[in-house]
């Protein structure tokens, strides 16, 4: 896919030495002509000689308890604009991502020093303790600039601990020099003009202490959501050339029993035709942005719609399903999916609003991913049937 | 714990003290079980140096006679702060709001934190209102919290549910209120309490209004007690939805579309309905217009039901007041009645072994609502009815095939019609009956008793079957006592906000 200026230039991470470079990416390729922009700075020049005041990770004892200050972990700041990651923070993306309202999402892995994660098939990666999931959330001031100025909002951990995973979220301080650790969230008014040069004011839900465990929440258990091997088994322009990101994850020693990526699960990008056909593609965005809470083991379990891509395509999947408990987010429809015709289908309904008690996802978005839309409405026209009166 | 913890701990919880108290709560380590790491402990000293002043007009500090930690929340405090608090709260912490109201953007959300009480000074004293709301969906939502108790407060106007309690056990909802103030609301949220996945459950003196589904709620559960709550102008009143081990008793469910309903539906993680009691209930007039949206299966009740039990089985019915029903007093259906077709292989749409007796009916089927499938189905026969008014007791008289092959019957003629065990007796000598006998609609096909593939709808109206409840005077054994594995403890005595209270 095609590769656009670089949105950070020049990299002087203060928490950065060798290996660690600013890096800003408009998440899931929901710009205008649907390119990927993410990443485009990832060939910024390294910084070579910045002073290193901090250690990823710190004293440690994020594993106990988190942080008051992101500063703390060394794992990310914000430098001339972009998103630095600490040295060390493997950066990485994802095949179909949870779309977040257009934001720029950075991602890092940090694994401690001689620890790995153990592969799977199926779910997320299981990594050592101490291991340090980071994502940063930030929005660009125009999304028709190639170089935007990105107002970073959030930047979210997910850390392994004895105990289990822990999620916590960071907004960023005024000054852009450290961000807090924040249980409450925040619902923030966020500005930015568009791919079509329209204003767009929304509510940015920084997501509560809770509200992070409810979508990260399996069985009763926080778990990552993205780094599955199906979500990673792609190519990624690293620093030092673009290699598949199993592969690289295997190779610098922080994963553990991961096969060939040609062997390997990979789930179709969203948005890239070339990696799957129309239903694939749906199946992959319905995963994405739907199945960490609609899988049966799920926050959503109850309602017994599941939507992870490998569910089978039947009343579980939606397909001619009436609603549970959706009341008035039916919209005066009968079923999730009608095949055949997306106008009456609840899913496309729900994907198309922005009222917080008919859309869906629930949590993560406050305007219309009109791309995604346009996609799951396409699959369900694309199915034959009907569901009867 | 690390001395900065101690210092975030301060920053968070200063906030929150409006009270000064010597009696805030002191706590150690509230042990293992939440997921929110070890740095969230309340310190009585803290606590006890805060020193802020406490508002006169408020009935003190919530705190005050709380044993075991407690947070306080008074009139006030930010939402911010409070989310925190909900959010670090330890296993065994009660959170206990003052009097006031207090307003939310976003829901309010437990999760993974065992022994939690969230309480008020009263559900007419203490209001979270949600009519602001930005974000989420329900108003106050908990998801794996064991041991959960709501207690003396009102959730008001959230966009989506009021009180939503999931995949938890031992859940107390006493003296809480859910309650949307525009009448009749298509847009409000469609539960007001509703625990979902829930084990061992008590629903007591509540009240609900306003819920565009269901005031109650209770869906998936098992050992639930619906007890003493005041439940009205819903579309629902009460409804216990594919649930094993139920009472519900000694409710006041009026003015909604439809007073209590039984259901089990199909496409669900557990389904099979059974073991429920309705028992004793004032069920009044509920003739509200039916305000659910299409799609929503409670949309296709009609308005002006009374008791409405739908594809359970081993139900008790019994000893309940039903009064002023325009449409039906009681009616047990199959879910044929939809008329939605069934694609899950492992749902039972038959009810059976249903008992409904001793309950006093009066004043049903004046007004029979014909703009739902059911409703028309009635309507447009009841001119053949005794009285020319809708039944104080039907039944839709599905009957699953393999029972019908049993009896050897192979068709109308020599069918056992109540091979269901669906018994009626002592409702009154005057009461009227109703046997739909619905497999005789043409969307089931003549004779057949399984649902045929759809094609359009009833339309060889009226059918109606029989007016003789002979076949279905019978009794069957009492149901299995159920008692919600839970009660109520007031931890608290006295606590309640009134002027006597320092």
């Amino acid at each position: 896919m095609r590769r656009v200026a670089p949105l950070i230039a020049v990299a002087l991470a203060a928490c950065s030495s060798s290996g660690s470079a600013p890096l800003a990416g408009r998440d899931g390729g929901h710009d205008a002509t649907h390119e990927r922009v993410e990443d485009a700075a990832r060939d910024a020049p390294h910084d070579a000689g910045a002073p290193r005041p901090c250690t990823v990770g710190g004293d440690g004892g994020y594993v106990d308890a988190p942080f008051p200050k992101l500063s703390q972990y060394c794992i990310a700041s914000i430098v001339d604009g972009g998103i630095a990651l600490g040295p060390g923070v493997v950066p990485y993306d994802l095949n179909t991502p949870l779309f977040s309202d257009y934001a720029i999402k950075v991602r890092g892995v940090w694994v401690p020093p001689g620890a790995h994660a153990s592969y799977n098939d199926a779910s997320a990666l299981d990594f050592p303790i101490g291991t340090i999931l980071t994502k940063s959330f930030g929005f660009a001031d125009d999304m028709r600039k190639s170089s935007p100025v990105i107002a970073w909002v959030e930047t979210r951990l997910v850390i392994s601990t004895a105990s289990g995973y822990q999620a916590y979220t960071y907004i960023w301080d005024a000054d852009g020099k450290d961000a807090t650790l924040s249980y409450s969230g925040e619902v923030r008014s966020t500005s930015w003009i568009n791919a079509d040069g329209g204003n767009v004011t929304m509510n940015y839900l920084v997501p509560s202490f809770v509200q992070c465990k409810q979508c990260h929440n399996l069985d009763g258990v926080v778990t990552p959501i993205g780094p599955k091997a199906r979500q990673l088994n792609k190519d990624y322009d690293y620093p030092d050339g673009s290699e598949n990101e199993l592969a690289h994850w295997s190779r610098i020693g922080i994963l553990e029993g991961a096969p060939d990526a040609s062997v390997a699960p990979k789930l179709p990008v969203w948005n890239d035709p070339s990696t799957g056909t129309l239903a694939e593609r749906a199946r992959a965005y319905l995963e994405g942005n739907c199945a960490h809470c609609h899988n049966a083991e799920g926050t959503a379990f109850t309602t017994g719609l599941f939507l992870l891509a490998s569910e089978d395509a039947s009343t579980t999947y939606g397909i001619c399903k009436p609603p549970v408990a959706a009341g008035a987010a039916t919209g005066g429809r009968s079923y999730d999916i009608v095949p055949g015709d997306p106008d009456a289908s609840i899913m496309t309904y729900r994907l198309a609003s922005t009222v917080p008690q008919v859309m869906m996802p629930q949590i993560g978005r406050s305007v219309v991913d009109v791309q995604g839309l346009a996609l799951v409405t396409a699959w369900i026209a694309s199915l034959d049937g009907g569901c009867g009166p | 714990m690390r001395a900065r913890n101690s210092c975030l701990l301060t920053s968070l919880m200063l906030p929150l003290l409006g009270c000064s108290s010597s009696s805030s709560h002191t706590t150690t380590d509230a042990g293992k079980g939440d997921s929110g790491g070890t740095m969230h402990k309340t310190d009585s000293g803290t606590h006890a140096d805060s020193g802020h002043a406490r508002d006169a007009a408020t009935c003190g500090n919530p705190c005050s006679d709380v044993s075991g930690t407690c947070v306080p929340i008074v009139a006030g405090e930010s939402e911010s702060d409070i989310v925190t608090a909900f959010s670090v709260a330890k296993a065994g912490t009660t959170l206990a709001f003052g009097a006031g109201t207090f307003a939310f953007t976003n829901t309010l959300a437990l999760l993974g934190v065992p022994n939690l009480t969230v309480r008020g000074a009263g559900m007419t004293e203490t209001i979270l209102d949600f009519s602001g709301q930005a974000a989420g969906s329900d108003g106050l939502d908990a998801q794996d919290s064991n041991h959960l108790t709501l207690w003396g407060f009102t959730v008001q106007n959230p966009k989506g549910n009021a009180i939503k309690v999931e995949q938890s056990s031992d859940v107390v909802f006493e003296a809480v209120k859910a309650a949307w103030t525009t009448p009749m609301g298509m847009n409000n949220g469609p539960y007001g309490i509703y625990p979902v996945s829930v084990q061992n459950l008590l629903i007591e003196n509540c009240a609900v209004t306003g819920a565009s589904d269901s005031g109650v709620y209770v869906g998936q559960s098992q050992n639930a007690v619906v007890r003493g709550n005041d439940i009205y102008g819903n579309v629902a009143g009460i409804e216990i939805e594919n649930t094993w081990g139920a009472v519900v008793e000694n409710n006041q469910s009026h003015d909604n579309t439809a007073g209590i309903l039984v259901f089990d539906l199909p496409n669900l993680p557990q389904q099979g309905g059974h073991d429920v009691r309705v028992m004793n209930n004032q069920v009044v007039s509920n003739n509200t217009l039916n305000f659910a949206q299409t799609g929503d299966i409670v949309s296709k009740v009609p308005a002006g039901t009374g008791v409405l039990v739908m594809a359970n089985h081993d139900v008790e019915v019994a000893g309940n007041t039903i009064t002023g029903s325009n449409t039906v007093g009681i009616a047990v259906v199959s879910y044929l009645a939809t008329l939605i077709p069934i694609t899950d292989p492992h749902y039972y749409p038959y009810p059976y072994d249903v008992s409904l007796h001793d309950n006093t009916i009066s004043g049903s089927g004046s007004n029979i609502d014909s703009s739902v499938a059911i409703g028309l189905l009635l309507a447009s026969a009841v001119t053949t009815f005794p009285d020319q008014r809708g039944p104080d007791l039907a039944y839709d008289g599905a009957i699953d095939p393999t029972k019908l092959a049993d009896a050897g019957a192979g068709g109308d003629g020599g069918v056992n019609a109540n091979a269901m065990n669906i018994c009626f007796k002592n409702n009154g000598a005057a009461s009227t009956f109703l046997d739909i006998n619905i497999q005789k609609l043409e969307i089931y096909g003549e004779g057949d008793a399984g649902p045929a593939p759809a094609d359009g709808g009833p339309t060889n109206l009226p059918l109606i079957d029989s007016f003789n409840i002979a076949p279905f005077t019978c009794a069957l054994p009492a149901t299995s006592q159920v008692d919600g594995g839970v009660t109520f403890v007031d931890a608290s005595p006295g606590a309640s906000c009134d002027a006597s209270h320092p």
